[in-house]
């Protein structure tokens, strides 16, 4: 067996063994959710459903307008994604390249308030939201959210790694910023931009704390507002609770399958010289 | 020569404006939302405040009481222990698996997706389902050790390991997300470096920390920050998780913060001022790693 | 291979989406709010109003365990048969956020025009609730219609801040087939009742004959183990400070902790989080020291075992903890006198059997003493008997204005400490006096 060869079979045994690992909770969770009430917690614990069945699920979808919760949270991720992978490419490339005054400040600033508990501050952005006319709105869990720092920093640092001469060359060869921008860093940026999409989704789709403080009526509920009624004062409604947490993992995992062949692309290298 | 510059004459006005108009937007959503309450909620510090009644000023009050807090700091040095042990797993096993991943395997999505799905599944969630496997006495992790003849281990009921299974847990949720983080970058190194390092004859593991390791400076400051964050701040995990139990083994300072202002008198200009001192104390350490690192650039 | 992995995902998605669609259109959910601009009102079930311009809506913020959600719907859709300009809105809240979103929307200015609350969360907003007493006439009379040993977790600092739905007794849940198998018999009538000695004893028997690992179970170390704590005649509160440091609590205290040492009741409940309903669920312990709210739960989902409910022990004294819900009503909502008017509908006697009966809760009202209930006819009789032998300890202890948010942690902190061994019941004891001295302050 060549070296080649043999270093092939470690690291595929490697990634498999890994693999197991992190697909066990997973696999645990979805496993329980096809068991019924009385064999969820039955000890000792059984491996696969004795009796499989989708009670789970119905019940859990009847417990709660689940379809329109779910097409809340799509349209809220969805648009907020939007908006923030907009702003915050451009405002990471403006800190990355741009050497403009008060801008390590800023950026220091911005990285800060990541730090801040959210819940602390819930009052202040309470009236903020009322202020703005976004109380019980979709744009109040849309639009606050989308300014994520850890956005502007992600593509902040990708931007670091482009080369300065291809911004020098260009404006040399009289491209304006803006044309710059638009033509020349968004192409080369669409690795970080569809690991900010996929981000960006996610995070919106299990917000919890925006839609608690800024929605009021039930038809606008997101699915990780709902979910969080299944924890009653006395007892946690497990069955429903395992079985939507299931159902909810599904859309981040359709965007992440849809965008990850997006940044696996490499770096466009063509049209720089050594 | 000449005509150069006059080129950049024409456009540094450009040049100058570009760059504000280019943060605006992200600049003012932030301003609003998150600036003007976090302003708000260093203003409320000074004050005694339930949060339904008007507040009373008193001065610096909240910020010697929370010099003496011996309960606050001990929250505190919790979540330092808790940060140092896990900071450097988080760092290494997202990188190494990133690594496996620009390989030529075949199935990479699918790979990549298993180990992204952790990340994936909201902090409650992740909380809920560790806690339910890792039950001394219904829990899956417990059966499979009986089964093997090992006896059950008090996974939750002990301090000790409960800080085991909650950094467990963590690293588990966490890791997908900065694996994918250091793909993006991985992916930036152009193949050119490493296909002329490997005509110079370097190995693997040269290859790795010559040029790997040092291109990849951004992203992996940008981890470490970003880890160094979160984990601090961990709170949603660790509350599905433990509650902060046993007793208080792993109640975090973000927890201890929640708890003066939401339970008990509700004491919100304290937990403000409380909020205040995590957020100096952190400003400080990023601080620091801003400056030895130089901000994560490429030198 | 992926693209059919995410086209089968998305396809789904959409399933479940339509599946979620066409089931549960409560009325309560279709299109309307407080009638201020917004945006995208869904279309829903169309409502029947006589008039439309005229309509008042109401918003309940609503939080349950199950069964009482839909309950409460039956009795919203008699009451706007009967009052068709009238609206209610069940909005569901977790209820570990109810009290912030109570006070969020308060001081926010949008406030709920219902809530449903516990004596813990109107202990915290209580300044924000109507006094009923100013918009009812002969407010004696109607508090003279609920049990007298609770008003005083609705009546605040003389003020009437809400009306009680039902009332919660906790009690002795334990497995049949084990206390069978293992030859025990627990008391028939209340004469019978063991003094904790003497369960503790049948307990050890259930443990080591009747196939269960652990003796009991106890949901936590505040509003459940201070049953405990009454039945050894200590308690929290007294009425110029507080009396919890006393011989009476540190009996209580070191026979509890008694109870952990000799593995009785596991550790794992109290210290790693472990959820006691699932335990026993799983029929690995004998017996669960709940409350009536288990009923519903513990019919759904118990098949492997046979369980009841049975008299709790004696040391001093008999006693339960009361417990309970009302609906209270908020100043500036705009419909204050409708949201009044609703809630003596919910809780007037009709109303209040209709909705006790189907959710298996026990009523607060006098009249609704005995109510036929579809099932655990038994049990409720038990749990009923238990309220009426409660020491007024209880619910002077747990009504007392700001206790639940004052004690809760550092008692549970206490305990937990004490379990482990790391300070003694006479140390938590006078912890938790110290503690206490805040409230009188």
């Amino acid at each position: 067996m060549s070296a080649k060869t043999k270093s092939n079979w470690l690291t595929y045994t490697v990634v498999i063994l890994l693999a197991a690992l992190f697909l066990f909770p997973i696999f645990w969770i979805v496993l329980s959710s096809f068991k019924s009430g009385s064999e969820m917690f039955r000890f000792p614990p059984t491996f696969l459903p004795e009796k499989f069945t989708l009670d789970n699920y119905r019940n859990a979808f009847e417990k709660g307008n689940f379809g329109r919760y779910f097409f809340n949270s799509t349209l809220v991720s969805v648009l907020s994604t939007i908006l923030t992978v907009i702003i915050n490419t451009m405002a990471g490339y403006a800190f990355a390249k741009y050497k403009f005054r008060g801008s390590n400040v800023l950026f220091i600033f911005f990285i800060a308030t990541l730090m801040l508990p959210l819940e602390v501050l819930m009052i202040p952005i309470f009236h903020v939201v009322k202020f703005f006319k976004m109380y019980n709105t979709f744009a109040g869990i849309i639009i606050p959210p989308a300014a994520t720092p850890t956005g502007v920093f992600l593509l902040r640092q990708y931007f670091l790694s482009v080369p300065n001469e291809l911004i020098e060359s260009a404006r040399v060869d009289g491209a304006s910023e803006t044309r710059i921008f638009f033509s020349i860093m968004l192409p080369i940026a669409k690795p970080a931009m569809s690991v900010l999409a996929i981000f960006s989704f996610m995070w919106r789709w299990n917000d919890f704390m925006w839609p608690l403080l800024v929605i009021r009526d039930v038809e606008k509920y997101t699915v990780q507002l709902a979910l969080a009624n299944f924890s009653g004062q006395f007892s946690v409604d497990w069955n429903s609770l395992i079985a939507m947490s299931v159902v909810s993992v599904i859309p981040v995992l359709i965007v992440f399958l849809l965008f990850q062949k997006q940044f696996v692309q490499g770096m466009v290298t063509s049209g720089m010289k050594e | 020569m000449k005509k150069i510059k006059k080129k950049q004459g024409v456009t540094s006005l450009e040049m100058k404006l570009f760059p504000y108009l280019l943060i605006l937007p992200n600049l003012f959503i932030f301003a609003t939302f998150i600036a003007v309450p976090a302003l708000f909620g260093a203003y409320f510090s000074l004050n005694k405040w339930s949060g339904m009644s008007a507040p009373v000023f008193i001065g610096l009050d909240n910020y010697v009481r929370a010099f003496h807090d011996v309960k606050f700091w001990q929250s505190f040095g919790r979540t330092l222990v808790y940060v140092l042990i896990s900071l450097p797993f988080i760092m290494g096993i997202p990188l190494f698996l990133a690594n496996l991943m620009i390989k030529e395997i075949r199935a990479k999505g699918m790979f990549r997706a298993i180990f992204y799905w952790p990340s994936m599944i909201s902090y409650i969630i992740v909380g809920i389902s560790f806690k339910f496997m890792f039950g001394d006495n219904t829990g899956i992790i417990n059966y499979l050790l009986s089964l093997m003849g090992k006896a059950k281990v008090e996974w939750l009921t002990q301090g000790s390991t409960a800080m085991f299974v909650v950094i467990l847990a963590t690293i588990w949720a966490r890791t997908g997300f900065y694996m994918v983080t250091y793909i993006s970058g991985l992916q930036s190194i152009p193949l050119s470096y490493y296909e002329a390092a490997e005509v110079d004859g370097a190995n693997p593991v040269q290859r790795f920390f010559k040029i790997t390791l040092p291109l990849l400076k951004p992203t992996t400051f940008l981890v470490l920050i970003l880890s160094f964050i979160d984990l601090f701040k961990a709170y949603g995990l660790v509350l599905a998780l433990t509650k902060g139990g046993p007793g208080t083994s792993t109640k975090f300072v973000v927890q201890y913060i929640y708890e003066a202002a939401f339970d008990g008198k509700r004491e919100m200009g304290y937990a403000s001022a409380l909020s205040m001192i995590l957020l100096v104390v952190m400003a400080t350490f990023t601080l620091l790693q801003f400056k030895v690192n130089k901000g994560g650039e490429i030198q | 291979m992926k693209k059919i992995l995410s086209l089968t995902l998305v396809f789904t998605l959409i399933l479940a989406m339509s599946v979620g669609c066409s089931s549960g259109d409560a009325p309560s959910q279709a299109a309307g709010n407080d009638g201020s601009a917004h945006e995208s009102s869904p279309a829903g079930g169309a409502e029947s109003s006589a008039d439309p311009g005229e309509k008042v809506v109401l918003d309940m913020l609503w939080f349950a365990d199950g069964a009482e959600t839909e309950a409460m719907q039956h009795i919203i859709d008699d009451y706007q048969a009967l009052n068709p300009n009238v609206q209610v809105n069940l909005l569901e809240v977790p209820y570990d956020e109810m009290t912030n979103k109570i006070m969020m929307s308060v001081v926010g200015g949008e406030p709920p025009a219902l809530a449903r609350t516990t004596e813990s969360i109107l202990s915290a907003c209580y300044d924000a609730t109507l006094d009923l007493a100013e918009y009812v006439d002969d407010i004696d009379g109607v508090l003279a219609q609920f049990m007298p040993s609770i008003h005083n977790y609705f009546v605040i600092n003389d003020k009437v801040t809400a009306l009680p739905t039902d009332v919660t007794a906790n009690g002795m849940i334990y497995n049949k087939t084990a206390f069978d198998k293992a030859g025990v018999t627990v008391p028939a009538t209340p004469d019978d009742i063991w003094t904790w000695d003497e369960f503790v004893t049948a307990l050890e028997k259930v443990k080591a004959d009747g196939g269960v690992q652990f003796g009991m179970v106890i949901d936590n170390p505040s509003h459940r183990w201070s049953t405990m704590l009454y039945q050894f005649g200590g308690r929290f509160l007294g009425e110029d400070g507080p009396a919890f440091n006393s011989p009476e609590t540190i009996q209580a205290l070191t026979f509890t902790k008694e109870l952990f040492d000799k593995e009785i009741v596991p550790k794992s409940t109290w210290l790693g989080g472990e959820d006691p309903n699932n335990m026993f669920r799983s029929g690995q312990v004998a017996v669960h020291l709940s409350g009536n709210w288990m009923m519903t739960n513990y019919r759904d989902n118990i098949k492997d075992f046979e369980w009841g409910v049975t008299y709790m022990p004696k040391a001093k004294n008999r006693s339960s903890t009361p417990g309970g819900k009302q609906l209270a009503a908020f100043g500036g909502s705009g419909v204050e006198q409708e949201a009044v008017d609703f809630i003596l509908y919910a809780t007037s006697q009709e109303a209040n059997a209709k909705y006790c009966v189907e959710s298996l809760f026990l009523s607060p009202r006098l009249d609704n003493a005995k109510l036929d209930y579809p099932f655990g006819k038994e049990y409720f009789e038990v749990f009923a008997n238990e309220l009426e032998h409660t020491v007024p300890d209880a619910s002077f202890d747990w009504g007392y204005p700001d206790f639940a948010g004052v004690a809760r942690t550092p008692q549970n902190e206490g305990m937990y400490e004490m379990i482990a061994g790391n300070i003694t019941p006479e140390q938590h004891a006078a912890n938790m006096e110290k503690v206490l001295e805040e409230l009188y302050q």
